[in-house]
């Protein structure tokens, strides 16, 4: 698959179409390793707190009779897996859109149960207050808790929810081939990386479900809200490293996955988790109050839904609302920062430049080759070529002049600027009269004569009010003393891939970024005792400039459309930058900056690239 | 400001005197008018049934605020409402919210809900130089009451909500600025049926 999943269009299946297609789980999951007859010829009773009571008599390895709170038996086609203690069953109940995954310790005889079920009538709300229906193929889950039933006095102990997952990151490769990176950078979502589905190698946010089984067995579920809906659970033992799990609901094909499987994974890295020490994460991620947003319920677990509020607008549109109103950095003047939410812990001004003038000459745009055709036949390579050349004259310290090599006028706008590091000059401004209308992010180089130019307009493929962005690299003439290369650039990189830092914004505002992948960040917000909450992600490209000191920037694709390009100086922990973005009240470039944390790291720069066998080929 | 200050405490005091005594004063009067809830007979028995009774409305005003005041806490915004007269008016932070189905309702389940306001806090013991004290007065006829109650509680505010990040953070709860906040809860009670309601609340941070 290489059309993003946050802009694949996934079928609006209807519940009749969903139903039709369970038919195919009635048997039950499928699996490529051999299921486990551990619990054939047995009857058992599962007892929840606050949910059904299960009796279930397994005639065979793949056929069980399910009676629910004493009700009608029914037939089912099941699955089990086992792993040292664990044993681990799903299915579904025919003619119904809904089935169970059951995680049995068969040493202290409790039970954790998930029912799942598709077609749900719920009706979600969005941070804007505004109701949606869940789609139909969305795998709705709710999880239980509770014991085997042995005629005896009930166990006092229960399974529960846990961070003690939270910060660690595995590759896991199952029994089928499948190869995901996984960080679970949060207590209520997680991030993954599909190595063998995706050709792209992009993190994707999902929300999730940590649960605790005995010290070193956890159980996890995410569901792909807003992509695919499917869901995907497993019981890990972080001893032997393993996993069994289910996968169950529909591909970006529609085609219905249901099957079991065992994995090997590897522990790549732990972030720091924030909370309390005595925080052990127990209570989970709880929605207070019945006005906000995600009512509690059944089911009821955190999704962050931001495209469902978004209002497309044509490129046309978002233009007519940028003649009206274009903003540099609020209209503030001077040293004012009007958006002390995210830029009151920003770098210091500059007037390093005042006075001085120079000429940045750019490269044309680096990017991958396009390819186009019928690989591999007919393949025609295609690079573009020629940059732009800019003369820039810094009147004062808030006002700059500028024209393209071969204007004969200067425009004079408004600019803002950072020293990011040592003689190393960081501005933005709006590119006078832009259509679509642009902003450039400049990084000047005034020891080595380098420049790049993060390039900024409105407009996607897919919504005139997202914004779009690329870098291009040259040379800086004109600096006193120093002779521009002819071959050294500054160049995209991957040594902040891994990286999680916490940006502090202001003291009311905090992110964690993950640099998920070459290509891709994911940001999360801290809770109120400063857990790892609600998460989103994004493409992104990273520049480096100098040895700890690089370009970030990321545009909130499917989201808000917003894009944040900042320096980032590892060094001192901190950084500057700018944000663009644009809708009905016009184009806006602002400021933003951040202190950092250093909130830990995982090693996986080397999962990502070119790879010499070939990924799966999909939709 | 020192001045202001004091002026202030001094009025207060003066304020909780004269409530002592002018309930002192409506007990008196009351021995001679009719009190509607318990029927006093005249005499000596009929003084101390009032003087009961006048006991009992104290503790049953007092008791109202206390369930008024945990229904802000736990963020029960649609009981905080219901303690309101349906002619009523609660002011907070200067702003006059009239009626209890619109302007009282909406204080609480949209103003307060928005930002979580309502928890109560501990009263710092350095925060007052002297511990506000409450004060409840029964009316003559025992249809109305005058009460103040000493108050501290948390405030929030809504970030911009136009922020992303502010919004995410809504998910779970988070994104709202929090102050604590002290003063007195003055309120105006009338009688409704065998108990009590809030004809007026005014929230006066100190």
């Amino acid at each position: 698959m290489n059309i993003p999943m946050h802009r694949f269009a996934y079928t609006k299946l209807t519940s009749d179409q969903v139903k039709q297609k369970l038919k195919a789980a009635d048997a039950g999951p499928t699996s490529v390793s051999a299921l486990s007859d551990a619990l054939a010829g047995k009857s058992i009773k599962i007892v929840l707190d606050g949910g059904p009571t299960l009796a279930y008599d397994f005639s065979s390895k793949n056929q069980l009779t399910l009676s629910e709170n004493g009700g009608a038996k029914v037939k089912a086609g099941y699955g089990a897996l086992t792993q040292k203690k664990v044993v681990f069953f799903a299915h579904m109940i025919p003619g119904q859109p809904k089935g169970y995954d059951v995680v049995i310790d068969q040493a202290t005889g409790l039970a954790t149960v998930f029912e799942v079920w598709l077609c749900g009538d719920k009706v979600d709300k969005t941070l804007s207050g505004k109701e949606v229906p869940l789609d139909q193929r969305e795998v709705q889950r709710q999880i239980y808790f509770g014991y085997v039933d042995k005629g005896g006095e009930a166990p006092k102990e229960r399974h529960h929810l846990t961070n003690r997952w939270a910060g660690k990151g595995i590759h896991w490769t199952q029994d089928n081939g499948i190869e995901t990176l996984e960080l679970y950078t949060s207590v209520a979502s997680s991030n993954f990386v599909e190595l063998t589905r995706h050709v792209d190698d992009l993190g994707y946010c999902a929300p999730s479900d940590y649960i605790l089984i005995d010290d070193n067995t956890f159980v996890y579920q995410r569901t792909e809200c807003e992509f695919s809906g499917i869901s995907t659970l497993f019981v890990a033992d972080l001893y032997a490293m393993t996993q069994v799990g289910v996968r169950l609901g529909f591909d970006e094909k529609d085609a219905l996955e249901y099957y079991l499987f065992r994995g090997t994974g590897e522990i790549v890295g732990q972030l720091s988790y924030l909370e309390p020490f005595d925080d052990h994460g127990k209570g989970g991620m709880v929605v207070q109050a019945p006005g906000d947003p995600q009512a509690p319920g059944k089911g009821q677990r955190l999704v962050y839904r931001p495209v469902r509020d978004f209002q497309p607008m044509t490129d046309e549109e978002v233009h007519q609302a940028a003649l009206k109103r274009t903003m540099a950095f609020g209209g503030a003047e001077g040293e004012t920062a009007p958006q002390m939410t995210m830029a009151g812990n920003n770098s210091p001004f500059s007037d390093m430049m005042v006075g001085k003038k120079i000429t940045l000459r750019y490269d044309g745009p680096v990017r991958p080759p396009f390819r186009t055709g019928q690989a591999p036949f007919s393949t025609t390579l295609r690079y573009d070529a020629g940059g732009p050349v800019r003369h820039y004259d810094f009147i004062e310290k808030f006002k700059l002049r500028y024209r393209e090599d071969g204007e004969s006028t200067w425009h004079t706008v408004d600019y803002r600027g950072y020293e990011g590091d040592e003689q190393l000059f960081w501005f933005s401004h709006i590119l006078a009269d832009s259509k679509p209308r642009a902003s450039v992010q400049v990084a000047v180089d005034l020891l080595n004569g380098l420049t790049t130019t993060i390039h900024s307009q409105m407009g996607t493929p897919y919504f005139g009010n997202e914004t779009s962005y690329h870098a291009i690299f040259g040379v800086a003439e004109g600096i006193e003393g120093v002779e521009p290369p002819q071959y050294m650039r500054h160049q995209y990189t991957d040594e902040l891939v891994g990286h999680a830092f916490s940006w502090s914004y202001s003291d009311q505002m905090t992110s964690m970024h993950v640099y998920t992948s070459p290509h891709s960040m994911t940001w999360t917000i801290f809770t109120g005792n400063q857990g790892m909450g609600a998460q989103w992600g994004s493409p992104c490209i990273f520049v480096k400039l100098r040895d700890g000191v690089y370009i970030f920037c990321q545009n909130e694709e499917a989201c808000n459309g917003a894009e944040m390009i900042e320096l980032i100086n590892t060094k001192i922990s901190h950084d500057c930058g700018f944000g663009f973005s644009g809708g009905e009240r016009g184009v806006s470039l602002s400021l933003t900056g951040a202190i950092g944390r250093h909130i830990g790291a995982f090693d996986i720069k080397r999962f990502y690239g070119p790879r010499i066998h070939a990924k799966k080929k999909g939709a | 400001m020192a001045d202001e200050k004091s002026q202030t405490k001094a009025a207060r005091r003066s304020f909780l005197f004269k409530s002592g005594a002018a309930l002192t004063g409506a007990l008196a009067a009351t021995v001679a008018a009719s009190a509607k809830p318990s029927q006093p007979t005249p005499g000596r028995d009929g003084a101390l049934a009032l003087k009961l009774g006048v006991l009992e409305d104290r503790e049953a005003v007092r008791g109202l605020y206390r369930a008024y005041e945990a229904s802000l806490s736990e963020g029960r915004y649609e009981d905080a409402a219901s303690h309101f007269a349906a002619r009523s008016e609660a002011v907070f932070g200067g702003e006059r919210f009239s009626g209890r189905d619109e302007g009282v309702r909406r204080l609480f389940t949209e103003k307060f809900r928005e930002g979580r306001t309502g928890r109560k806090a501990d009263i710092p013991a350095s925060l007052h130089a002297e511990p506000l004290a409450e004060s409840i007065e029964v009316g003559a006829d025992r249809q109305t009451a005058k009460a103040v109650f000493p108050y501290s509680m948390r405030v929030g505010e809504p970030m911009d909500a136009s922020l992303q990040l502010v919004q995410m953070a809504r998910l779970h709860g988070e994104g709202i600025l929090y102050r604590q906040e002290s003063g007195l809860c003055e309120l105006s009670l009338v009688r409704e049926g065998a108990g009590w309601k809030i004809a007026r609340a005014e929230y006066r941070a100190i």
